[in-house]
């Protein structure tokens, strides 16, 4: 009875060790699923109003759409106990009423000819525990157009408003409060037919049938002329910024949605509009709106609305049930919401579900075009400084920093590490055999917190003031070691009996000492001869190659030094098991040694040695501490030994703690830490794998 | 052609460039420990104070930290100088070049204040106030009387705190009382019941600390009577509070022995003392501490796991299909990086059970999360899962170590398999089990990047265990060894004057982890010893 509830509990606990691992993948793979989820859009009751609507907009919270009526009175829909809200002194009919992108001006063109920009506003009332919205309008400019215009865009905000007109008397920007405004007049060859203003008033887009400009407005001048310009192929149809004012996307009767930004030409303080990017699709393009959270927009055609990203250039999912005679649409202020209002006055509503749009595979790792990059690039920028900051998710910096702080580790310690093993297993005397092996267990101990310290702040320093030194001591050494051997040779063969296999490794010390002493004695004097005295200022004008202080040979060599002890105890596990008897074998037959290890030892170990080495790559692949402190932590794309990095390991150290849970970061770090994880799955499957197979094929020697 | 191949079979090069790795590997470990313990080591003893006359006529007073080469002048030389006095000059050190020192002395007077803040004071006493009465330092009491005014300061610093802490104490009934009212408005209940609770908790408390307020008023005023005046190298005085100073000594006149025991009290102020100047300086005893506890808990959670999956692989399983499976999960877990580890503790255990535990739990205060956030038991549970194949391949070695006679002698003794299991095998087994926790408790006493993830901080105020009941408070962030050497050697504002400190950390964390390990070596070699008997 006991033993039976024993063995079961046992079992249960055995068990669960493979229910953890097999719920920790499973797990971080839910994590970030999501990512790749595409978005949904559901509609939601559709309101009818009265008055005929020229323009609208939302409240933060979702409650009421405001409808901007003809009559110049503004409605709530649903309008609850909220009274209509009338434009101060404007004369109706109102002709025409444009909202501003974020939804803070309405610009209205009223029956005597007047512009009038007002501020609308909304704020939060609290009645225990219901929530009511109170809106406002306030009145900022109101300014007698000389002749009839239509205004193309408004923008700033409450105390800097601007507005782009064009009509009989030219197309002008206006800015100003009161009754007072200035104006720029731009230059167009024909009458524009779309525009667009940036929110802090300092560029300008037009659009006529033919071209598109681009004017760069300077506050005190009375006229501006395009900077750039370029010829359009279609019709343009309706123009937008999208959030951050860096791309003008604008659509065109062709049923193309372009998108432009401006770069600097080939002429200093020349600029060029250059085609960042298309959306196109079946019918004509009736209206462009812009989210105000992130670089999505919403593309009207003649047939339906298409919501679209600009990062990943793609369509995330079109509105189900979209009304044929829209008037006036526009996300909510959150970005969680879409509308649409009606010739008719109807109110149509979406609720989105939007939640990464900036992610998808291509943008994790393939080069993306982002705003302010003339190429697409592959490029890791997670936050930046302001809310319209495009973040740059791209993982292909982080793998390429991995695979190279490893591959410098693996250069330094894999050799280092095997023929260590090989000496102490094959050549060493038995004292140095129980020395060396516990040292180098106790080197396996030593917290990566430790190395990473001591190699970002003592080896880093030193290796920048020596760099001359440790490179001419990589080339003589060997050549020092090898020099000596011969030497030795030369000395008769019965005093080099006499001297113990620990004598001739102090023989070795002295070598390598002298080796040292000699290239950092004349490490000033090789810089002087060869590099003109300063090599970081020859790396730099010989090759083009800058040094970090932090950069991947410190990486490599402070790696190397966690991973020297695992590939030197797997090794040399794998040297001892090779059989005596073959050894002794080929000894007793005239080889040498040296040519027993070369031709028995290392085949018939070979396996374990593959083994220790892709043992060692994992570990190194995996390591934080140490490339987090030794490294620049700079994610850039380069495969210079002098340059710093930034591993997948490091950037969730740094970035996860910070990443709020459930956020695109947070999905796309998880992401990371998967791939890491399948990565060394791969990376000790192989071994194992490749292990056994050449264990099956070396069998026969070492049974 | 065969001059060449004959040589390379003899091999002496080969043997001889795979010599040299060995001689690097021990180089490499051999240079690491020498620097830690070098610079660790000389960074509490006491150092001379240096005036240098410079050339442009002012004077300068520090301790010489080192010498190099100068590259602004080729051939000459120049000093890092510590000149302490932060709130006067700004800058902890400085350069000083040979050429421009024209006289040096060690001045008999010059005096060591290492103070609670801005850093180490270099200068000469001019006189110590206490209240009405002053004392000039020409007078021979002077270093008498400033003893015994320091350690009155220290005194009183004490009670202040012991006062400090009665009157906390007396305010915890109040602010639960708070909470309480609080959430049962808040739920629109009704709360007049706790509202008289809370005013009579409110009164008691006044009643209660009205004296001691008292008493505080009186220990802060003589504290800020009590002052010493100092003046700089270049003349200047500056009046400092004893309440702000740990220690004054006149370093110049010191002997050996005095040394040595200023040195031992700098240690142990360094182990045992609570950090100050945003970790730089003080000490890190709520690191080691929170170290502690931490793989205390984690030890907790993964031996008993370790054990039984170890059992499980050698006693009730043997071959199969889960026990395969069961084995290469093990081996997954021991090559995945530490980082994931740290990554899925967030996102498991911090976002997911504990946002679960303040739901169902703690809803009174939320959205401030208890358990929803990083904590010590989040960070001890994700150790356990990182050091768990640790301990199931120490414990299997020591399982494997029990003679089979043994086993048979038991059952043919009509023990069960439990019996045999719990009175035999376990305690056979049990050096290989120890041998595992130890160096399970090794590995997650190093292990830092998946603690910044689950709860480790910077500064935590209080500790995770103190007097306050439950005692263990499972939920807190804590401080730890490893995280210490990262955050203050790269986070910190003071990272120049601060990197001395993070050796001694190192140093600390490496004795920790190497006396862990020696203790598994030796106890495994022990029970190899066994096995090997066994065998026979």
């Amino acid at each position: 009875m006991v033993d039976a509830l024993a063995a079961a509990v046992i079992t249960l606990g055995g068990g669960s060790v493979l229910l953890a691992v097999a719920f920790l993948m499973v797990f971080l793979v839910a994590q970030c699923l999501p990512l790749f989820r595409g978005g949904a859009a559901r509609p939601e009751p559709t309101v009818p109003a009265a008055a005929k609507p020229l323009a609208a907009v939302e409240d933060e919270y979702r409650e009421h759409v405001f409808l901007l009526g003809d009559d110049a009175v503004l409605r709530a829909v649903p309008g609850g106990d909220l009274q209509p809200l009338a434009l101060e002194g404007a004369r109706p009919p109102v002709a025409q009423a444009r909202a501003s992108a974020a939804g803070t001006l309405l610009a209205v063109v009223d029956a005597a000819g007047v512009l009038q920009v007002d501020e609308f506003r909304t704020e939060v009332e609290w009645r225990g525990e219901r929530r009511r919205i109170v809106p406002s309008l306030r009145r900022v400019l109101a300014l007698p157009l000389a002749a009839p215009a239509s205004v193309l865009a408004v923008a700033g905000d409450a105390a800097t408003p601007r507005a782009l007109v064009s009509g009989n008397s030219g197309t002008l920007v206006l800015a100003g409060v009161g009754s007072e405004a200035r104006a720029i007049r731009l230059a167009v060859p024909s009458p524009p037919l779309v525009g667009a203003l940036a929110a802090d008033g300092r560029e300008a887009w037009l659009a006529t049938a033919q071209q598109l400009s681009w004017f760069s407005l300077d506050a005190d001048a009375a006229a501006a002329s395009p900077e750039a310009t370029v010829p359009l192929r279609a019709t343009p149809s309706a123009a937008a910024l999208v959030l951050g004012d860096a791309t003008l996307l604008l659509g065109d009767d062709a049923g193309t949605v372009a998108a432009w930004q401006v770069v600097t030409g080939p002429v200093a303080g020349s600029h060029l509009l250059d085609l960042a990017g298309v959306f196109s699709g079946g019918a004509a393009v009736r209206a462009l709106a812009v989210s105000q959270r992130n670089k999505g927009f919403a593309i009207e055609r003649d047939g339906g609305l298409e919501l679209a990203y600009l990062t990943g250039r793609r369509i995330l999912a079109t509105l189900p049930r979209f009304p044929a005679d829209a008037r006036a649409i526009g996300f909510a202020p959150r970005g969680d919401g879409f509308y649409a209002v009606t010739g008719g006055g109807e109110v149509h509503r979406w609720r989105l579900d939007l939640p990464h749009p900036e992610v998808d595979l291509a943008t994790l790792f393939l080069p993306v075009r982002y705003e302010g990059y003339t190429r697409p690039s592959l490029v890791w920028q997670s936050t930046g400084g302001s809310e319209s900051f495009e973040p740059k998710l791209s993982l292909v910096p982080l793998l390429v920093g991995t695979l190279k702080g490893a591959f410098y580790a693996l250069l330094f310690s894999g050799p280092c590490a095997l023929a260590a093993a090989l000496y102490v297993s094959q050549f060493a005397g038995a004292r140095l055999r129980t020395v060396a092996k516990p040292v180098v267990e106790m080197m396996a101990a030593v917290p990566s917190v430790v190395i990473g310290f001591l190699a970002a702040l003592f080896f880093a320093p030193l290796l920048q003031r020596h760099v001359v030194g440790t490179l001419s001591l990589l080339v003589l050494l060997p050549v020092a070691i090898t020099a000596a051997a011969v030497g030795w040779e030369m000395v008769p063969a019965r005093r080099r009996r006499r001297v113990t296999a620990t004598g001739e490794l102090a023989l070795v010390a002295g070598v390598c000492a002298l080796a040292a002493a000699a290239s950092f004695g004349a490490e000033r004097l090789v810089e002087v001869r060869l590099f003109g005295g300063d090599f970081k200022a020859w790396l730099i004008a010989a090759a083009g190659v800058t040094f970090d202080q932090r950069n991947a040979v410190v990486v490599g060599f402070a790696l190397g030094f966690a991973v020297i002890p695992i590939i030197f105890t797997l090794a040399d596990d794998a040297f001892t098991n090779v059989p005596p008897s073959l050894i002794s074998a080929s000894l007793a037959l005239g080889a040498t040694r040296w040519q027993a290890a070369r031709t028995v030892a290392i085949p018939a170990a070979s396996p374990g040695l593959f083994a220790a080495v892709m043992t060692g790559f994992g570990r190194a692949v995996g390591e934080t501490m140490i490339v987090l402190m030794a490294t620049g932590n700079t994610p850039v794309l380069s495969f210079s030994p002098f340059d710093g990095m930034r591993t997948m390991s490091a950037c969730i150290a740094v970035e996860l703690p910070e990443a709020p849970f459930g956020g695109t970061l947070y999905r796309v770090l998880i992401l990371t830490a998967l791939l890491l994880f399948l990565m060394t799955f791969v990376i000790n499957t192989a071994a194992v794998m490749v292990a056994n197979r050449l264990r099956r094929r070396f069998g026969r020697l070492a049974a | 052609m065969s001059a060449l191949r004959r040589w390379l079979a003899v091999g002496t090069a080969q043997r001889w460039l795979t010599g040299a790795s060995v001689l690097f590997a021990l180089a490499m470990i051999a240079g690491l420990v020498a620097v830690v313990v070098e610079t660790a080591g000389a960074f509490f003893w006491p150092r001379p104070l240096v005036e240098f006359s410079l050339a442009d006529g002012s004077k300068v007073l520090g301790e010489v930290w080192g010498e190099e080469p100068d590259p602004g002048a080729p051939g000459g030389r120049r000093l890092r100088v510590k000149v302490g006095n932060r709130d006067l000059g700004g800058a902890d050190f400085r350069w000083l070049r040979e050429a421009e020192i024209r006289s040096r002395r060690a001045p008999a007077d010059a005096w060591l204040l290492e103070r609670r803040e801005y850093g180490n004071f270099h200068g000469f006493p001019r006189r110590l106030r206490l209240g009405a009465e002053t004392v000039d330092a020409n007078a021979p009491e002077f270093s008498a009387a400033l003893a015994r005014a320091l350690a009155g300061a220290q005194r009183l610093a004490g009670e202040e705190r012991a006062v400090l802490r009665t009157v906390d104490g007396a305010h915890r009934e109040v602010a639960r009382l708070q909470l309480l009212v609080a959430a049962a408005r808040r739920r629109g209940g009704d709360a007049s019941g706790l509202e008289a609770r809370l005013t009579r908790a409110q009164d008691g408390e006044r009643r209660a600390t009205a004296p001691l307020l008292g008493r505080l008023g009186e220990i802060r005023a003589q504290r800020r009577d009590a002052t010493l005046t100092m003046a700089v190298a270049d003349g200047r005085e500056r009046t400092i509070p004893l309440a702000g100073i740990v220690r004054a000594v006149a370093v110049n006149t010191l002997t050996t022995p005095q040394k040595l025991g200023l040195y031992l009290s700098r240690w142990w102020e360094f182990v045992a003392g609570e950090p100050r100047e945003s970790n730089t300086e003080g000490g890190i005893f709520p690191a080691i501490f929170g170290t502690a506890l931490m793989v205390l808990l984690m030890t907790v959670a993964v031996v008993p796991l370790g054990v039984v999956t170890a059992l499980y692989l050698n006693e009730v399983a043997r071959g199969g299909a889960l026990t395969a499976a069961v084995r290469l999960a093990l081996a997954n877990l021991a090559g995945v990086p530490s980082i994931v580890f740290g990554a899925f503790g967030l996102a498991f255990f911090v976002y997911t059970v504990g946002s679960g535990i303040d739901r169902l739990f703690f809803s009174d205060v939320l959205p401030t999360p208890t358990f929803g956030t990083g904590g010590i038991v989040w960070a001890a549970l994700t150790l356990a899962l990182l050091t768990l194949p640790v301990v199931v391949v120490a414990t299997e070695e020591g399982l494997q170590s029990v003679p089979q006679a043994v086993r048979d002698g038991a059952r043919a003794l009509g023990a069960t398999r439990w019996q045999t299991l719990r009175r035999v095998v376990l305690p056979y087994a049990a050096p290989g089990i120890l041998t595992g926790a130890i160096l399970a408790v090794a590995r997650g006493a190093g292990e830092v990047a998946p603690l910044m993830l689950t709860g480790v901080v910077k500064l935590a105020p209080r500790l995770p265990f103190d007097s306050q009941p439950p005692f263990l408070h499972l939920e807190r962030k804590f401080m730890h060894l490893g995280f210490h050497i990262y955050d203050v050697g790269f986070q910190s504002p003071n990272v120049e004057a601060a990197k001395p400190m993070v050796y001694a950390t190192v140093l600390v964390l490496l004795v920790l982890v190497v006396a862990l390990n020696l203790a598994a070596v030796l106890l495994r070699s022990r029970l190899r010893r066994r096995l090997r008997g066994a065998a026979v």
